[in-house]
């Protein structure tokens, strides 16, 4: 997958709106982030994290083939057999080409995906709750669930990739699509093979807005399932599925 | 006779995440000022669907003692037992030590709902309280 990086091209640098217990400093002395940190830093999160996954699972079935517990990979991360994915040695499967001259295609692997999957989700959780705190409107509390996914659209959405979601769909009874024609993540992505492949290789990188924005929901205390999908870069779609406890 | 203020912050399983007293104390009353925040909390709850706002003013009285609440977007409550009427200070009082707990969230090492045990924090609870309550 050849992401071209230019991070000269479109660098916005994004005003954090201060808290006024930071002294009341004027927008001279605000910090200020540039805006594409988060795209570069999710493209490497994705990459790390996958071939950490990658790394641990080919250890823990080295140590105790076929017992994939929990067990093992604790002993693999204590005895420093982690993350060595630059060793081309040790290592029974051959995959350490791809390993050294870097990850080209998404692992074939589902339980592998499967693990990277749970990770990004619960790293995007935890982002979300955070996100959620310190953005929400300080006046008035949200108490309907479409006004939170209408927050979520508008100024969640503005925060992390500077635009609003395009589209937002609702059956009124817990089910709400949004949908983004030119999800800032993909606009940089391009692939070799043609649309479903590329959409196919994208697919960890809308996990993380997933886990963001169940967290978002988790937060105002609405439970939620978000599953993405993106039938065409850069076009993704997200769908929220509200559990109601009845 | 001295205000005196006790100021909980209550989570969201409604355990004490941290207290804070202001003021001279009576000796007496440190339990007692536990027992009336937990007891109002479900005024609180009432008062919650009844207005949008963050600053619920007064919720409950007891004695001479008043209850305000103040409820942050993720259903954490900042309540302060006082005797004084003083809702303007008290509601800046308010919104800057939920900057204060924004603060403390937005450490990843900080577990939602656990207790908020930092010395920097406590030191600006206790600025703050200076500044807005006595």
């Amino acid at each position: 997958m050849a992401m071209s990086n230019a991070p000269a091209v479109t660098a916005t640098a994004s005003l954090l709106s201060a808290l006024s217990l930071d002294g009341n400093k004027g927008p001279a002395d605000s910090r200020q982030a540039n805006g594409s940190a988060l795209e570069l830093l999710v493209s490497e999160l994705v990459r790390t994290l996958t071939l950490a996954t990658q790394d641990i699972k080919r250890n823990s079935e080295q140590l105790a083939p076929g017992l994939c517990s929990e067990e093992n990979v604790e002993v693999a991360k204590v005895s420093g057999v982690l993350p060595r994915r630059s060793s081309g040695t040790n290592d029974s499967e051959g995959n350490s080409p791809a390993a050294v001259s870097g990850w080209q295609e998404v692992p074939e692997d589902n339980e592998l995906m499967e693990q990277v999957y749970v990770k990004l989700e619960l790293v995007g959780f935890r982002v979300g709750r955070r996100l959620a705190e310190r953005f929400a409107p300080p006046n008035r509390r949200l108490v309907d669930t479409l006004d939170i996914v209408k927050f979520v659209c508008k100024d969640i959405w503005m925060i992390l990739f500077n635009r609003q979601v395009d589209n937002l769909k609702t059956n009124h009874r817990g089910i709400y699509v949004l949908q983004d024609n030119k999800f800032k993540w993909f606009l940089r992505m391009s692939g070799n093979n043609g649309g479903a492949a590329a959409a196919r290789r994208a697919q960890p990188y809308i996990w993380l807005p997933c886990g963001v924005i169940r967290g978002i929901l988790n937060s105002f205390g609405v439970n939620a399932v978000v599953i993405a999908e993106t039938l065409g870069l850069p076009q993704c779609t997200f769908q929220i599925k509200v559990i109601s406890d009845d | 006779m001295s205000a005196t203020y006790y100021f909980a912050i209550v989570g969201t399983n409604d355990s004490p995440l941290y207290e804070a007293e202001f003021g001279v104390q009576r000796d007496e009353s440190k339990y007692l000022n536990q027992f009336v925040v937990h007891a109002a909390l479900d005024l609180v709850d009432d008062a919650q669907f009844m207005s949008n706002a963050c600053y619920l003013k007064t919720v409950d009285r007891y004695n001479d003692w008043n209850v305000s609440a103040y409820v942050a977007p993720s259903n954490t409550r900042l309540m302060l037992l006082h005797e004084a009427k003083a809702d303007e200070a008290i509601r800046l009082f308010f919104t800057d030590c939920h900057e204060l707990y924004l603060k403390t969230l937005l450490n990843p090492f900080y577990e939602s709902n656990s207790p908020i045990q930092s010395q920097t924090f406590d030191a600006k609870v206790n600025t703050l309280a200076k500044k807005h309550l006595l």
